[in-house]
């Protein structure tokens, strides 16, 4: 089966006044139609860049794809003209943000914004245009639908933003949702709500979705597959379920001990990660964790390691790393098989 | 849960305020019916035509040496609570005695030595800091306005002490905040904090600015530092793991109220207010085979989980809770 998105060797730079800074090092991967996808890392991962890059979003100067191809239902997303690459944004990708109030016009009603949205990429009349945006309206679980088409964004809380933007993405059938960050601003009662209300749009619609997220909670429950970013690289790359239980790369062992659990008595010390993250100025050398990791070996300073099967009999669990995580890190893992939860 | 019939009620919540089950040490602070009304004003002579209810008459203790941890949602009024604590905002009704002395009728020279003994850590380390002043002055100006140090010399000894105390380089004095990555601004901040040699400090919020893998270097660090200075702190968090672990007691706040006020185990395990039901019930959980299995309570929005029986009811040894649902 051909997959429905395809990285392959995609390089992401940004000229600054400091230097070049290489947010996204040579990554490749692939996705399939209705895979949910979530991408792991904190600021400076690349996880965000990578996401604009497969929308060519990365704003240019300073940003530059510099080397690679977006294979997007088999065509080169990089080779099209910006008309039609228009037509792919927003079309067949849509894309969602962390502040819906910045990404909402805020002169525009809700219904005029996502009228124009169904009019430019369907072709559809105003009036059909009309109905099929308060059937989205509806379809995100926004009450009382017509009434709420001539409000203006202030008039919504964040949450009820956030599925605006939901229903705008929406508007045009695509077959790709990236979601960058979409909950990070809202608070954890309506980061569920909308948690839930995507998860059940993407088996309802059978899209694919991309959720780009620091948080490892949020993955356990909303992705089918995990590939966790540091220093613009992907680090490890699995079946959500493969990569939680057997764990082989360093920074996502040391990511899941240093998260306080809500299940997980009180006291317990975590375990920090020291240092910072990569200032991302230098041509990558070694692996990009390796400064930071307790385990690392002389061999992850000098050479790059490659993203390869791991031999737990699952070929889609995949890391980068040059150490034998279950030898060095016995112990960690040890304890952490034995650590107990409520319930 | 427990039978409300055989609990104690509201009048003796004032005698024992959430006790610590094992509370041999007093409260260093106890708050009372604290309010904290901010007036909305309308039209060209700025008229009050109502006003906000922040905190809306609420009372806790925190102990010696513990960790009381707020958590609420955005707008429940936890970061004002915090700051009406230590005189920031100075309150609109009720008292703060923090050891023996009722904070909110000091003025002058008298609340300029109380609030010696209280800090505050901020969530944002990029605007906490003022961007033009070498770390260096930014952690000796407390130390100027106290009168500690006997001179400049001493003054700079004790603060290289305290980069050194929170993992700095003591070198850094002459840097600039811009300089340093938003754990070590943090850093910063806490010696800042520090260097008045504080009994009890607010920290509001103070990782959720960071990046995951910097969180937890920052909340070993806050346990330590109490461990050898036995400060008290007031943890104002939205992320109800991390006040897990670091709390013994929690203290949930929805729409200016306290709902319920626990050990932190005992909360965690036995939520007995419905808006902590749901709130906790939102947290997801980094284990795929919990979370894709989990039904979580979603809020319900015909129901007011605010507006209840204000009364606090003792339900089992410190846990209270606002009556009249947990049944």
């Amino acid at each position: 089966m051909q997959p429905l998105l395809e990285l392959r060797n995609l390089k992401t730079y940004f000229y600054t006044e400091n230097g070049v800074v290489h947010a996204v090092n040579d990554i490749s991967y692939q996705l399939n139609e209705g895979e949910s996808l979530g991408v792991v890392g904190e600021s400076g991962s690349g996880k965000s860049v990578h996401a604009l890059s497969i929308l060519r979003l990365v704003p240019s100067p300073p940003g530059k794809i510099v080397e690679g191809e977006i294979i997007f239902k088999g065509q080169d997303l990089l080779k099209l003209s910006n008309e039609e690459m228009r037509r792919v944004r927003g079309g067949e990708i849509a894309m969602i943000f962390q502040d819906p109030m910045s990404s909402l016009n805020p002169v525009l009603t809700i219904g005029e914004q996502i009228n124009e949205s169904i009019m430019l990429h369907l072709g559809f009349s105003k009036e059909q245009a009309t109905n099929r945006t308060a059937e989205l309206l509806d379809l995100v679980g926004i009450v009382d639908p017509k009434k709420r088409l001539d409000d203006f964004p202030h008039q919504f809380s964040g949450g009820m933003r956030q599925r605006v933007m939901i229903a705008m993405a929406l508007s045009s059938n695509p077959q790709l949702l990236i979601a960058d960050e979409p909950t990070t601003a809202l608070d954890v009662t309506i980061q569920a709500q909308i948690i839930e209300l995507v998860a059940n749009l993407k088996e309802k619609l059978g899209m694919a979705l991309i959720w780009i997220t620091h948080d490892l909670g949020v993955v356990a429950g909303i992705s089918d597959t995990i590939q966790v970013m540091y220093g613009g690289q992907i680090v490890e790359r699995g079946p959500v379920r493969s990569v939680f239980k057997d764990t082989r790369n360093a920074y996502t062992l040391g990511l899941l001990n240093s998260l306080p659990r809500v299940d997980q008595a009180s006291g317990t010390r975590l375990t920090a990660i020291e240092g910072v993250p990569p200032e991302m100025l230098q041509e990558p050398v070694g692996d990009p964790f390796a400064p930071r990791n307790p385990y690392a070996t002389e061999r992850c300073y000098t050479e790059t390691p490659i993203l390869k099967p791991v031999d737990n009999g699952d070929p889609k669990h995949l890391v980068a790393a040059w150490y034998d995580l279950r030898e060095v890190a016995a112990d960690e893992l040890k304890r952490r098989r034995e650590m107990k939860f409520d319930g | 849960m427990a039978d409300l019939t055989s609990t104690r009620k509201a009048t003796d919540y004032f005698q024992k305020h959430g006790s610590s089950t094992d509370g041999d040490s007093g409260p260093l602070i106890q708050v009372r019916n604290l309010k904290k009304y901010f007036p909305i004003k309308k039209g060209i002579i700025q008229r009050e035509v109502g006003a906000i209810k922040a905190v809306d008459d609420i009372s806790f203790d925190i102990y010696r040496g513990e960790t009381l941890g707020l958590v609420g949602e955005s707008g429940s009024g936890k970061s004002t609570t915090g700051r009406a604590i230590i005189q920031l905002h100075r309150p609109t009704a009720g008292n703060v005695i923090f050891d023996g002395v009722d904070v909110t009728q000091l003025r002058g020279n008298n609340l300029k030595e109380a609030r010696k003994r209280m800090q505050m850590i901020f969530q944002d380390p990029y605007s906490s800091l003022d961007p033009r002043m070498p770390v260096g002055n930014i952690i000796s100006e407390a130390l100027e306005i106290h009168k500690i140090g006997e001179n400049s010399t001493e003054r700079l000894e004790i603060v290289q002490e305290l980069l050194v105390r929170v993992g700095l380089n003591p070198k850094f004095v002459r840097r600039y905040p811009h300089e340093f990555s938003g754990g070590q601004r943090q850093r910063i901040g806490i010696a800042r904090a520090l260097a008045i040699n504080p009994e009890f400090i607010v920290a509001d919020e103070p990782i959720s600015a960071l990046d995951v893998s910097i969180q937890a270097q920052v909340v070993n660090l806050l346990q330590d530092l109490q461990e050898e200075f036995n400060i008290t702190y007031l943890f104002i968090a939205h992320d109800l793991s991390m006040i897990r672990n670091v709390c013994k007691r929690v203290a949930v706040m929805f729409k200016g109220r306290i709902v319920e006020l626990a050990d932190t185990d005992e909360l965690y395990q036995n939520p007995l207010h419905p808006y902590t039901q749901v709130l906790l019930s939102a947290v997801p959980i980094p284990d795929p085979d919990i979370e894709k299995k989990r039904e979580r309570l979603i809020m319900d929005p015909n129901f007011n989980y605010g507006e209840m029986d204000s009364e606090m009811t003792e339900v089992s040894p410190g846990h209270w809770v606002a009556s009249s649902r947990a049944k």
